[in-house]
């Protein structure tokens, strides 16, 4: 059973084509599962808590080859070498999705190379690159306290992903896009409708979440299409930098504060030091990026045949990077599974690195940083106020799609 | 009134309705049988009229998969949980795993002309075998009344009570049902909408005795089971009657390719049998004779032999569970000794055991010795067929086939009528 992308674009597939490519590739990532394969085991996506599946990738050697189709990854060396090298991309030499990927790209979220994204500096440099930063911050400071004030009364518990996470993301990315107002509530709308992306390349969905997927994929387009283009610019460049800053970026900064509130508040006195001390908010950041990182598996493909950890890979392989495995590996990380603001090596992980990162990650790390300053001076008593709640089948997405909380004066 | 059986193409099953479609004909109602061509010859071997439809493209497909290795994940062995003794992944595991047999028995192809045809055709009631959901699409389609026609324990409808239970405890967001998501999109193509009865039927037709049902939750018709175990002619040698216990071992198609092992096999058992003072009548595939180093004085090697014929004179048959030969004993009072592996059989076969009147072994790990001591046990133990009898009487106090025209004619009445086509 070879599963692979779907051979056309998914408006052109019927529902039986498409619904059928679906459920075969969940029926047979369970089965392997089932039989004891690791890898499509954490593809099924049906534990809140996805840490213990990662245990067995430690004892397949440096690189497994999935009966998948993958090859995977949980060791710090060949996992960096993966997420960072310039041999691999996020598709094939000639920009084709490679098998096992499930569906195929989108036109404005094309499969990226090394020299993709250096072809693309000229373009976001200017708006997301360490230039723009102080810039960020203030955007961010403004629209977070305003995200927060819309919450209304949280003394009285509120949901802190819809209510704040998401909202504070969306408008901080609609701003530096330079959204119209007007059209900010559907722009928040399409990102978290996209949120499921990168989920739903490696595992199976439902076919309704997919034919959702690909109409708020269409939506964003429209909205981004009618902001005035950059009169240097190539259009297919500035429509993949501005695909991704929303598509992409907007749910990893709301996953990563939905990610950085849950472990503050979940480790005794966490949240009570970074309430004493602010400024260890940047701290926070890095630690849950190797905590509980918003992506847990960097998949990429080798664009060459080559050799990894003592393996042959070939051209066009897939290899799935479990960075979420490395930040809890005990060879890396002393007391892995304990969330620590103190960790001397919290910087030690592979969350946001390599490719697309390199223009999506400082905005992303500045927004959770941001948030966490806000709720902390804004809510001090904050405390969770139920249990969290996690999306099925989302293997590689981490974030909580509720966190119920509530703030004591 | 018009009624159309449909059946994917699987002579067993099929088998299980040709009775009730033999009533419903000889009660004056036009009967046909819609399935893939591979069906075709057996339909018009019981007498029926075949409208072949779909093509047999799915056989190789399904021939491939056993083939490739006939194990299933632990996840098959959750038929008969309750909801308390499944968990929502162990349901969910089998529903996202189980969908690819209906799937692939009910291609689109299939289904657009099991629709096409009742369109045209028009019927009043459509029987359907429970893998053979086209029946309840079309009959939703069209609004014909339309039932699910069982040929084993509700497995499936058992499956979906507890799957539809664990999943409506989950929270909104983990909610997921691959099967309806598939009778969704399938049913949307001619203008319907889906509910549970594309799943389970309007009502269910039931065969089984009913202290051997499992616990399914949906208005089920008893219909007394008849044997048809296809086109049949009584061989010299049964027409003599016994003069030693009759033995009948018969494994099946399904217990020729899957069931062989290092210590059990057909074969090996007919050896471990030789010395018992019975008429063994196994039914052997080539293959399997070949390995026999001779045949037994005590033993009659069979390619094929209808066991409606055959059963009424046997003291203990041997057999996977498959539907013909579990019906066929149970309606003859014959005690089983079953060696069952897939599916619903392991279901059957506890049942059976649990209730006096079988053994049940499972295929992985069996030594042949153990089945030798069965045998023994069960010729020599007066209680097995005394058990099985009490099955016989109850399975013979549900009414015939013909007993329960009537009954449907009234069921038609009070249940068709909702059409997508006429946008009901």
């Amino acid at each position: 059973m070879r599963l692979g992308p779907l051979d056309r674009p998914i408006a052109e597939a019927t529902d039986t084509e498409l619904g059928m490519h679906l459920l075969n590739a969940r029926g047979v990532q369970w089965v392997m599962g089932s039989f004891g394969e690791p890898y499509a085991r954490i593809l099924r996506g049906q534990a809140d808590d996805p840490y213990p599946f990662y245990e067995p990738l430690r004892h397949v050697g440096p690189l497994m080859p999935s009966a998948t189709g993958a090859f995977v990854t949980a060791e710090e060396a060949v996992a960096a070498a993966v997420v960072d090298g310039p041999g691999f991309g996020t598709a094939t030499a000639d920009g084709a999705p490679a098998p096992p990927q499930l569906l195929p790209f989108f036109d404005g979220l094309p499969g990226l190379g090394r020299a993709d994204v250096d072809r693309l500096r000229p373009v976001w440099e200017p708006a997301f690159g360490p230039g723009a930063a102080a810039d960020h911050r203030a955007a961010a400071e403004r629209l977070h306290a305003a995200a927060l004030d819309a919450v209304g009364d949280p003394d009285g518990g509120f949901e802190l992903m819809a209510g704040f996470a998401w909202p504070a993301a969306a408008s901080v990315t609609a701003e530096l896009l330079g959204l119209p107002e007007s059209a900010r509530p559907a722009f928040a709308d399409c990102c978290r409708r996209l949120a499921v992306l990168p989920d739903a390349m490696l595992a199976g969905q439902q076919i309704t979440r997919v034919r959702e997927l690909d109409a708020a994929m269409a939506e964003l387009d429209g909205l981004l299409a009618a902001l005035p283009a950059p009169a240097d610019g190539d259009p297919r460049a500035v429509r993949t930098v501005r695909t991704l800053v929303s598509a992409l970026g907007t749910a990893l900064a709301a996953n990563l504060i939905g990610n950085a509130v849950l472990a503050l508040l979940g480790e005794a006195k966490q949240w009570e030091a970074l309430v004493d001390a602010p400024d260890l908010a940047a701290a926070a950041v890095e630690e849950t990026l190797r905590y509980d990182p918003p992506v847990q598996i960097e998949a990429r493909v080798a664009r060459e045949a080559t050799e990894l950890g003592g393996m042959p890979v070939p051209a066009g392989g897939q290899v799935a990077a479990v960075v979420a495995a490395v930040g809890r590996d005990a060879r890396v990380h002393a007391d892995p599974d304990r969330f620590d603001l103190e960790r001397p090596d919290a910087a030690r992980h592979l969350a946001l690195r390599g490719l697309h990162y390199e223009l999506l990650a400082r905005l992303v790390r500045l927004q959770a940083e941001v948030a966490l300053r806000t709720l902390a001076a804004r809510l001090p008593g904050l405390r969770l106020d139920g249990p969290p709640l996690y999306r099925r089948r989302a293997p590689v997405t981490r974030g909580p799609l509720e966190l119920p909380a509530a703030a004591r004066p | 009134m018009r009624v159309l059986v449909t059946s994917f193409a699987h002579s067993s099953h099929f088998g299980c309705m040709v009775p009730p479609a033999w009533a419903l004909r000889a009660a004056g109602h036009e009967v046909q049988v819609l399935s893939q061509p591979a069906l075709t010859a057996a339909v018009t071997g019981a007498g029926l009229t075949a409208v072949p439809v779909g093509t047999d493209d799915f056989l190789a497909i399904a021939e491939a998969q056993m083939q490739g290795g006939a194990a299933l994940p632990p996840e098959a062995r959750l038929y008969g949980a309750t909801p308390d003794e499944a968990t929502w992944e162990g349901a969910l595991g089998l529903e996202n795993i189980m969908i690819a047999f209906p799937t692939l028995f009910n291609d689109d192809r299939f289904i657009d002309d099991v629709v096409s045809y009742a369109r045209q055709w028009r019927p009043d009631l459509v029987l359907w075998e429970p893998w053979t959901p086209a029946g309840a699409v079309a009959a939703r389609v069209t609004g014909a009344a339309h039932a699910r026609m069982l040929w084993s324990l509700d497995f499936l409808g058992m499956a979906r009570q507890t799957f539809t239970t664990l999943r409506d405890r989950q929270p909104e967001a983990h909610r997921e049902d691959p099967l309806a998501e598939w009778l969704t999109w399938t049913v949307e193509r001619y203008g319907g909408d889906f509910d549970e009865e594309l799943v389970t039927g309007q009502w269910t037709i039931s065969t089984m005795p009913p202290s051997l049902r499992l616990p399914v939750d949906l208005p089920v018709l008893d219909m007394r089971y008849i044997p048809y175990n296809g086109a049949a002619v009584v061989p010299d040698w049964l027409r003599e009657p016994a003069k030693r216990p009759r033995v009948c071992l018969t494994l099946g198609e399904t217990g020729r390719t899957t069931l062989p092992g290092d210590s059990f096999s057909p074969p090996l058992l007919v050896e471990a049998l030789a010395d018992l003072d019975i008429e063994l009548i196994a039914t052997l595939d080539e293959s399997q004779r070949g390995s026999l180093e001779r045949v037994p004085d005590n033993t009659r090697i069979v390619d094929f032999v209808p066991l409606h014929a055959l059963l009424p004179s046997c003291s203990l048959v041997i057999s996977h569970a498959g539907a013909g030969s579990f019906n066929t004993a149970l309606y003859n009072g014959v005690p089983q000794l079953l060696i069952a592996d897939l599916l619903d059989a392991p279901l059957k076969a506890r049942g059976l055991a649990e209730r006096g009147a079988g053994l049940a072994f499972h295929p992985e790990g069996l030594d042949v010795e153990q089945v030798r001591a069965g045998v023994v046990r069960m010729l020599a133990e007066s209680s097995f067929t005394e058990e099985a009898a009490r099955l016989r009487e109850e399975l013979h106090a549900l009414p015939t086939p013909a007993q329960l025209v009537p009954e449907l004619e009234r069921l038609v009445e009070r249940h068709r009528g909702r059409s997508a086509d006429r946008g009901e």
